[in-house]
């Protein structure tokens, strides 16, 4: 495990470092208050705690040295990052590891570990800053720790409440828990913690003495704020789960409801329920072409080079390009998808454009006899490219047969870049050696597409 | 469209001018039918005025290409201006024929 890559928030090592550190603030947070209700002959487990101060510490010499990101800029000035990390929680991540030194003869100072459980926060929310994990994911992960720490909290704190009344009255006592273990007098708190919050109170234990009478009160009203936060999230998880279908869906309806009341007809609407329905599974109703045209011309390309990846690395067109001619073309070329049965080349028309599939099969429409390999054009093939340098009118059609996702050179813009890059000719040129059967077949039978 | 012809031994050279479209391809088709009367092994086209070609003038030569290549022989193009010489590399025809960009450097490669 490298330092380098633990420096890294995003790298796998530091993935696997925070994991532990979450696994320590988890123990400390679940484990540590029962600790310290029944360390009646010092410290139990003082090897855990001795351990967990460790690596702990280990973690603030990391996090000195860790690049942050704030409002958008990584910081990696050395200074800046020890500055920040000095300011916000070196302090109270000393006390939480250094605590212990002192747990010895200063009753109580072991309590001050608990301060390590905001780790689980910390980390959880810096994930959410670097998108390290789904949001709604990260969501429910902390909503679900913060009400089991609260609960755990609670628990401890009311089994403190019966442990230090040691009249004889107290809520152990009249619950006839005072020989019982440990484990089960905790087991007990916790139950009665969950079911006042709940405001189910079964009254199997109540509170008696005025110490637990005030504690009730206040878990009671915890409860109350708890229980209601926890069911709100709850709902709006669940909404935001199909939240995004929903929304297009209604908003596909509107579109075909308004088309239906200006006389479109019934197949052109289900055609178009189809294309909305595809649309969706592709893309999840984002139209992403829409989205990157609005960033910075340098993300654009970079972008559209990865999400595109898969698509475009059967396209020759791309293939062959260097990089800048790359990004270029992916930024300029005008993305498209054609429904099953449209015509995305017709016949009669000027040969103006050049279409590269990137996704789906279509098929060439002519009456002239052909060899059957040549009707069909799939990913990485392209046509057009006859009529577009002949500069003639098409005689032929192509259309889908599936959806077929494709970019479109247009003559314009061909017209500008060759001018500007006089790569693009270089690439088209041998793009089209892969070209010269089928063009040639097709010119013979006097076929223009 | 204005095309000669003139034999050099076992080769013919044909000069093109104008545009070769669907009207005049045909004047070009008849002149290389002549031409191959006497089976010429090579067939050398200086095309440095010939201003525009069509896809019916681009099938005359690929017809020709094919009867040429049976009989072992081969069809060299000179002097082709840029927009003939896009259509024959862009379309994917280049590949086809030996392209030079001097007649005098097609008549070389042809040894004449």
């Amino acid at each position: 495990m490298g330092i380098k890559s633990l420096l890294n928030e995003a790298s796998r090592q530091r993935r696997s470092w925070d994991f532990l550190q979450i696994s320590s603030a988890c123990i400390t947070a679940f484990y540590l208050p029962y600790c310290l209700l029944f360390a009646e002959a010092g410290w139990q487990q003082f090897d855990l705690w001795v351990t967990l101060s460790t690596i702990g510490l280990i973690d603030s010499g990391i996090q000195i040295q860790t690049p942050y990101e704030l409002n958008g800029v990584y910081k990696t000035n050395p200074e800046d990052i020890r500055k920040h990390y000095i300011h916000s929680w070196l302090a109270p991540d000393l006390i939480s590891n250094l605590c212990i030194l002192a747990a010895t003869f200063v009753p109580g100072a072991g309590c001050l570990q608990l301060i390590r459980s905001s780790q689980i926060f910390r980390i959880l929310s810096r994930w959410d800053n670097i998108q390290a994990l789904p949001p709604l994911l990260l969501r429910i992960c902390r909503y679900s720790i913060g009400i089991l720490v609260i609960t755990n909290w609670i628990s401890a704190a009311w089994l403190w409440i019966g442990l230090s009344e040691k009249s004889g009255a107290n809520w152990i006592a009249r619950a006839g828990l005072q020989s019982e273990s440990h484990a089960k007098q905790y087991l007990m708190s916790v139950y009665w913690s969950v079911t006042t919050l709940a405001s189910v109170g079964y009254g199997d234990i109540t509170p008696k003495t005025n110490l637990e009478i005030i504690a009730a009160i206040f878990v009671m009203g915890a409860g109350v704020l708890l229980f209601a936060f926890a069911i709100g999230n709850v709902v709006a998880f669940a909404k935001q789960l199909d939240d995004g279908k929903s929304e297009y869906r209604m908003k596909e309806a509107g579109i075909r409801r308004y088309l239906a009341f200006n006389g479109v007809s019934p197949s052109t609407l289900t055609g178009l329920r189809r294309f909305s329905e595809y649309r969706w599974n592709q893309s999840r109703g984002f139209d992403p072409n829409a989205i990157i045209r609005q960033l910075p011309s340098t993300i654009q390309s970079e972008i559209l080079t990865e999400i595109l990846n898969r698509s475009i690395q059967n396209v020759p067109l791309f293939n062959l390009a260097p990089q800048a001619l790359r990004n270029r073309l992916l930024i300029l070329l005008r993305p498209e998808i054609y429904p099953p049965g449209t015509q995305i080349l017709s016949d009669d028309e000027p040969g103006n454009e050049i279409v590269f599939i990137t996704r789906g099969q279509a098929q060439l429409e002519t009456s002239e006899s052909l060899e059957s390999a040549l009707y069909a054009y799939g990913p990485g093939e392209y046509f057009g490219d006859l009529s577009f340098f002949l500069k003639e009118r098409r005689n032929s059609s192509v259309v889908a047969q599936t959806y077929v996702e494709a970019f479109v050179l247009e003559r314009h813009l061909f017209d500008t870049l060759k001018k500007q890059d006089p790569r693009l000719r270089e690439v088209l040129q041998a793009m089209a050696a892969s070209q010269t059967g089928r063009n040639q077949a097709l010119l013979m039978a006097g076929i223009i597409i | 469209m204005e095309a000669k012809a003139e034999r050099f031994g076992s080769c013919a050279v044909i000069t093109v001018e104008g545009e070769l479209d669907t009207t005049t391809s045909p004047d070009l088709d008849a002149l290389i039918n002549e031409q191959a009367q006497s089976t010429p092994d090579i067939y050398i086209f200086g095309l440095g005025d010939m201003e525009y070609i069509s896809s019916v003038g681009l099938r005359v030569f690929l017809a020709h290409l094919k009867k040429v290549k049976a009989a072992g022989g081969k069809m060299i193009l000179a002097e082709l201006n840029e927009e003939v010489q896009e259509v024959f590399e862009m379309a994917g025809f280049a590949p086809l024929f030996e392209i030079h960009p001097t007649l005098a450097a097609a008549k070389a490669a042809a040894g004449i």
